[in-house]
């Protein structure tokens, strides 16, 4: 037990300390890279935590896909100190008292309050656990989300989906064309590893029935092959993929939604799966959210409508 | 003291650590930056919460919310950091043309 | 056996401690990336040790899948570097 306690200190101090160094470093670069470690740290805490799906999708999310975004983003500014702290302007000392004295209080707050609630705190675990057997999978991490609370998952889903318009609005295609192309090392490791990424993708999503996985990991992880393919350009989007890469987007709410009609249709309520297909259903469902949000995770990465730079013929 | 404390303690004093950080920087990355170290202090409390000792499962609830919480904040941030790459091209277009 | 398995656990967590002297101090950026990726391959080691140290088998899943996404950082770092003058056509 003492040995536990060094390890959660430790880990703990850890976590803490790389949060401070990440977002005081002086180098941009370095900001992003302690920020990426963190993400690590942070989903060691949560298994110990026995948080296991949410370690996992911030194994898949966290250290893969917000680094990503962020070097991209890093690269993209180079030349004008992105991120770095000779970017920023010094507050002055009475601003820095000030905002260090609020951020005590707001903490020493929230402190007195984990401190002061009754334990343990209320709880529906009980109750998600009682109806699990109607739910139609094993794992109740994956029979919240997709089944008791199915509706906050289809806003999720559709959250994504407007981030991509807004960013697929934003950006501009032309902007990264400065970019080396990669050797043979690269597409050896590309030649072994994509299917192997794409094989996990499909693992993680059978698995999220009755063990840590699901529809978004599995997503993540297959948003990551798409993230390599567009690096190494093995794959480059032109203005004809615009629209079936706008279906695909679409797809995991319209999907979605169309499912919970369809249990409407059924007499049911709105996403009230018939509880003897309960399984089939969620699978399905779950199936065309990790395409979709697979496809939109590369389509956020992309960063813009595709221009279809060889043709040219849809500058009309 | 719990295990749980223990870490709610530590995600505490991520919000604290990110909230100083998002308020002084001006910085627009490491703002975005901030607003997930911010976002990971929040899930850890509420993982924290959810956890019943080393032998019982631990709430499924509170995990759904942050597994959630996940997805939004990526997309957030996809957002943020596309609004900045744009801000970045305008700036850089107004240089050229002076 | 599990005060072993929980003694190796905190060692490799100390040596995840040392390996962020190489991110933070660099000096430079592929100093920082190739620290983090030994920094990622030390997690993968540490969660193989916590599923069997908190009997949780699954979190091998987990390891799996920070093995194989450690790749997209560097793959990133390389694929948007700079353009060298040797390699620019």
């Amino acid at each position: 037990m003492l040995l536990w306690l060094v390890f959660d200190l430790v880990l703990i101090g850890a976590i803490v300390w790389l949060a401070w160094a990440a977002l005081a470093a002086r180098d941009g670069f370095e900001m992003i890279v302690l920020f990426m470690v963190l993400g690590l740290f942070v989903a060691l805490a949560w298994v110990r935590l026995q948080a296991p799906d949410v370690a996992l999708a911030e194994a898949a999310v966290g250290s893969g896909i917000t680094g990503a975004l962020l070097l991209k983003t890093w690269r993209h500014r180079r030349g004008r100190a992105a991120g770095d702290a000779a970017a920023d302007a010094r507050p002055s000392r009475a601003l820095g008292f000030g905002v260090m004295g609020l951020v005590t209080v707001l903490t020493g707050m929230l402190a007195a309050v984990l401190v002061l609630i009754p334990r343990p705190a209320p709880s529906l675990a009980e109750t998600v656990f009682a109806n699990l057997a109607v739910s139609g999978v094993d794992n109740p991490v994956t029979a919240v989300l997709l089944n008791f609370r199915a509706y906050d998952t289809l806003l999720e889903v559709v959250v994504l989906f407007a981030v991509v318009v807004v960013v697929w609005l934003l950006g501009d295609a032309e902007a990264d064309r400065r970019a080396p192309r990669l050797g043979s090392i690269f597409f050896g490791f590309a030649r072994l590893v994509l299917p192997v990424m794409v094989l996990i993708a499909g693992y993680l999503l059978w698995l999220g029935g009755f063990a840590p996985g699901g529809a978004f990991q599995a997503g993540a992880v297959l948003g990551a092959v798409g993230i390599v393919l567009l690096l190494g350009r093995l794959y480059t989007p032109t203005a004809a993929d615009r629209l079936p890469a706008r279906l695909v987007f679409g797809l995991g709410t319209v999907g979605f939604a169309g499912a919970g009609l369809a249990t409407l249709a059924l007499g049911n309520a709105f996403l009230g799966y018939p509880p003897e297909a309960a399984k089939t259903w969620i699978l399905v469902i779950e199936a065309m959210l990790t395409v979709s949000i697979a496809a939109t995770l590369a389509g956020l990465f992309f960063g813009a409508a595709p221009s279809g730079r060889p043709t040219r013929e849809s500058d009309r | 003291m719990s295990t749980a404390l223990l870490y709610s303690f530590g995600g505490i004093l991520l919000i604290g650590v990110a909230l100083h950080r998002l308020v002084l920087t001006t910085d627009l990355l490491r703002r975005v930056v901030a607003l997930n170290v911010f976002a990971a202090g929040i899930a850890s409390l509420l993982i924290a919460a959810a956890y019943r000792g080393p032998e019982a499962a631990a709430d499924p609830v509170p995990h759904a919310f942050v597994l959630t919480g996940i997805v939004v904040l990526v997309s957030t941030t996809a957002a943020a950091l596309a609004l900045i790459r744009r801000l970045d091209d305008l700036e850089r277009s107004v240089d050229h043309d002076t | 056996m599990s005060e072993v398995l929980l003694l190796l656990m905190v060692v490799l967590l100390l040596t995840l401690l040392g390996g962020l002297v190489r991110v933070v101090r660099g000096p430079s950026e592929a100093d920082r990336m190739l620290a983090a990726q030994l920094l990622g391959t030390t997690t993968v080691a540490l969660l193989m040790l916590m599923s069997v140290a908190m009997a949780m088998p699954r979190l091998l899943d987990i390891a799996l899948v920070f093995a194989i996404l450690a790749a997209i950082a560097v793959v990133c770092f390389v694929a948007t570097g700079e353009v060298r003058d040797h390699d620019a056509t």
